[in-house]
């Protein structure tokens, strides 16, 4: 059984619109890919010269789309909780179906690919020697095929959805007595996480002031990990103020005051350009400093928002959950 | 320098309506050259200039300008490219009515980084140095023909580049105005700048004002 809610028939809209353009795009990239050559003057060159602009505008507009659409995703997501027996959050959910851990894992790959791909588009529109058209465009095949996968289960997600079947809860999946790879996460000792939490932020800022691109990229990378790793088994508890509650998805509901959405946005945001400089290193041999600084900023803000939970709790209540 | 290397300009190319407007085109224009342009209507003359200014691009061959191949640039540059080396002057001048004087001459300036004090200083120069200063504030509608093109002109050198080029900039003028535009013609040589004229007009034609005289008829150099 389907659920087409409107949001849902929002997205999947979106997503055949974005699907069909892609493919004219995936088609004009690999003539271009195959039979770009900036060295001569002759007509096809000139016709590849102005359809590599199509291309990139398509792309550039599909990809900028698609980044903010994963907020409303999962804004949607939590709103079906309501419909879904059982479902107390976005967590009942995605796991109401095979397929809604696989994409939520893809949607944020994608999101710094999306990512990775709109920063080389934007060199590339600033030098006049079409210097990065090729890689541009490689990069979109390659990017193309996760794209794809992530509409296939995205479509998977929602058709195979029942609204009549009873799914788990999040306090059930986010269980430390469940017998599961997560749950085995929340039996973690809270100060080898939380330690690796701040180590790796004390890390960070290590490298941000050694202005090491590869190292500062390498613990942006494992701080995306360790954050929601943390978030999950420590952080989150002091959120809820319930030290058996650990979903990372009620966060994003109003009874905490969408505070999930600042910290995902602040993660994502201070990671993505964490990483920026060291793929964009590849293409062109300098650094881009306001990258290094915007990382350290919403980095900053993650851990500042995250760290003032457990304080305030302590502070309140005088104990440690 | 402007240099055309086996430049050919088909318009829908490949399509039933296919026209070529230029065939195999080579030509140089050395620095501060005053150059003209001559032949019949349709002969190629409007899609040369327009290819100098990097406003449309070859179908075959290269444009070179200043050591750059503007026929290869990327739209975003080749707009640069205009604000920057190129000034136009067009047939039917092109300046917006509803506006004044002033506000025309400073058009190609609008999008530069310049401040609006540097702005001022600019079209005022311009505007006095072709004699349109006192109608700085007139809206171009209410201008006569000589004043129209005055205006047009000083648009067309308030950004100071180092190309000017006119598309049959007298085509609509009376004999006395086309006399008035051989003078600003002068001053422009003066400046050192490279100016082509796109003509037919036998006022033009042996003028020795002309450094070079390049004929073109049915897309092909004479």
């Amino acid at each position: 059984m389907t659920i087409l809610t409107p949001d849902v028939l929002a997205i999947l809209i979106l997503d055949f619109i974005f699907l069909f353009f892609s493919f004219i795009a995936l088609i004009l990239s690999f003539r271009i890919v195959l039979r770009w050559d900036i060295t001569k003057s002759t007509p096809l060159q000139y016709s590849l010269e102005k359809e590599s602009y199509l291309v990139a505008t398509i792309i550039k507009y599909i990809f900028v789309l698609k980044i903010p659409l994963f907020l409303f995703f999962i804004f949607t997501l939590d709103k079906l909780s309501n419909v879904i027996p059982g479902a107390m959050c976005a967590a009942g959910v995605v796991n109401a179906t095979v397929y809604g851990f696989y994409l939520l894992i893809l949607k944020i790959i994608n999101l710094y690919l999306f990512g990775f791909w709109l920063l080389l588009h934007h060199f590339d529109m600033k030098r006049e020697d079409y210097a990065f058209v090729k890689i541009k465009f490689w990069l979109f095949i390659f990017i193309f095929f996760p794209f794809l996968i992530e509409i296939i289960l995205e479509v998977l997600m929602f058709y195979n959805i029942n609204p009549a079947k009873i799914v788990s809860c999040c306090g059930t999946l986010f269980s430390a007595a469940k017998s599961s790879s997560i749950s085995s996460l929340m039996k973690l000792p809270h100060f080898l996480v939380v330690g690796a939490f701040y180590a790796n932020f004390f890390l960070i800022l290590l490298f941000y002031l050694l202005k090491r691109d590869f190292f500062f990229a390498l613990f942006n990378f494992t701080f995306l990990f360790i954050s929601i790793l943390s978030l999950i088994s420590f952080f989150s508890t002091y959120v809820y103020e319930l030290p058996t509650h650990h979903c990372p998805f009620c966060l994003l509901q109003k009874d905490y005051y969408y505070v999930g959405y600042f910290l995902y946005i602040f993660l994502f945001i201070g990671t993505f350009f964490g990483m920026a400089n060291a793929f964009i290193k590849i293409f062109i041999k300098r650094r881009i400093s306001i990258w290094y600084n915007l990382s350290l900023i919403f980095n900053t803000f993650y851990v500042i928002l995250i760290t003032i939970y457990p304080i305030v709790y302590y502070i309140k209540n005088g104990v440690w959950l | 320098m402007i240099e055309f290397k086996n430049v050919t300009k088909i318009f829908n190319f490949k399509m039933p309506n296919e026209t070529v407007a230029l065939k195999d085109i080579n030509f140089k224009i050395e620095d501060s050259e005053i150059v003209l342009l001559k032949g019949p209507s349709g002969s190629g003359k409007s899609t040369i200039l327009s290819l100098i200014a990097a406003l449309s691009k070859p179908t075959f061959g290269e444009v070179i300008v200043d050591n750059k191949r503007v026929s290869k640039l990327p739209d975003n540059f080749a707009a640069l490219f205009r604000r920057e080396h190129i000034g136009f002057i067009f047939q039917k001048f092109n300046l917006i009515s509803d506006l004044s004087v002033y506000e025309n001459v400073i058009t190609p300036l609008v999008v530069s980084d310049l401040t609006k004090e540097e702005i001022d200083k600019k079209a005022t120069k311009v505007m006095e140095k072709f004699n349109i200063i006192h109608k700085k504030d007139q809206k171009v509608k209410n201008l006569s023909g000589g004043e129209q093109q005055r205006c047009a002109i000083a648009r067309a050198l308030v950004n100071d580049p180092d190309i000017v080029l006119a598309d049959e900039p007298t085509a609509n003028l009376d004999e006395q105005l086309s006399l008035n535009f051989l003078k600003f013609v002068e001053e422009i040589k003066n400046e050192k700048k490279t100016l082509i004229i796109s003509t037919h007009d036998p006022l033009f034609f042996e003028n020795p004002i002309f450094s070079k005289v390049i004929e073109i008829n049915k897309g092909r150099l004479i």
